[in-house]
């Protein structure tokens, strides 16, 4: 006799954006514990492009360490995000994207050498203003906004967080889970979108229904 | 962390090598017996926030900045170690 199992229902949200000349679709969601969260977070982006019939799937190309990860063939771009066990990923056509998910409890925020490496001047005066037990939340909802911009742009860490600003959205309640999308069109502004208020709706178990009302965005600042 | 460096560190390869294991640790992202002066640098669970957490955790205790590109081409925690020794050497 063979024992059957029921496979673990994942709960999932699913949103898309229409960009200037492109479209991003995103998912943002719990996954099984018994699998690794890059193979959730591979699985989920396959599985977006061939649900929208995005393009022609024919898999992921082999990059080295570190670097931004990228479909075999095609102009398409992708980014994936995991913590704890939250994955956030999203697929873009005709623009970059790039993603970031951070869940609580925070702790990497407390690194005062942490902050100082990822903060603007301007910023480490706003968060002086931010109330004690807001801080570490604050912290992460910058850091997933920068993350997922230099994401996007494939920079990365060579970009000096230092250096640009982002709105850091002080009314905004605060969050077990932060969660950005950074959208990079030709001919238009940077776009980070937080996905976070969506939360206060539950997600759906899967299959995942498409698509959940949009996020606010937020414009980015640029230090000279 | 101090915000001022610690002019006592020792900066030998071997002692370079033993604080960035204890730093590794710290962060507490992968379990510790898996921190080691050989293990792959993608092993270690340094994610973007724990590479720049690093870099400025090394500026606190040693006083040299250190970009996160630093950590490009490394492949292990010992050569990580070697290459910060060459750069904490007396010019």
């Amino acid at each position: 006799m063979t024992a059957v199992t029921s496979p673990p229902r994942l709960r999932a949200s699913e949103g898309c954006l229409q960009t200037r000349g492109g479209v991003v679709r995103w998912r943002l969601g719990l996954r099984d514990p018994a699998e690794a969260a890059s193979t959730v977070a591979r699985e989920w982006v396959e599985q977006i492009v061939r649900a929208h019939g995005l393009f022609a799937w024919t898999g992921f190309a082999a990059v080295p360490p570190f670097m931004k990860p990228r479909f075999a063939s095609g102009g398409a771009d992708f980014s994936v995000s995991h913590s704890g066990a939250f994955v956030l990923v999203a697929v873009g056509v005709g623009a970059r994207v790039g993603v970031d998910v951070e869940a609580a409890p925070f702790e990497a925020f407390r690194s005062t050498a942490l902050r100082r490496r990822m903060l603007t001047p301007a910023e480490h005066d706003r968060l002086a203003r931010v109330p004690a037990d807001a801080r570490l939340p604050h912290l992460a909802r910058v850091w997933t906004a920068k993350e997922a911009l230099v994401k996007a742009s494939g920079e990365g860490l060579r970009r000096d967080f230092r250096r640009f600003a982002v709105p850091a959205l002080l009314d905004a309640p605060v969050s077990p889970l932060e969660a950005a999308v950074a959208v990079l069109s030709r001919d238009a502004p940077p776009e980070v979108l937080r996905l976070t208020p969506l939360l206060a709706a539950p997600m759906p178990e899967a299959p995942f229904p498409t698509p959940l009302p949009a996020a606010p965005e937020a414009a980015l600042t640029e230090l000279s | 962390m101090s915000n001022s460096p610690d002019t006592t560190a020792p900066t030998s390869v071997a002692a370079l090598g033993d604080w960035l294991i204890e730093r590794i640790r710290f962060y507490d992202q992968v379990d510790a017996a898996a921190v080691t002066l050989d293990a792959p640098l993608s092993d270690l669970g340094l994610d973007s926030i724990y590479v720049l957490t690093l870099c400025g955790d090394i500026e606190d205790t040693y006083g040299t900045e250190i970009d996160p590109t630093f950590f490009e081409g490394r492949d292990s925690l010992g050569q990580v170690a070697v290459a910060l020794h060459e750069r904490l050497a007396p010019s």
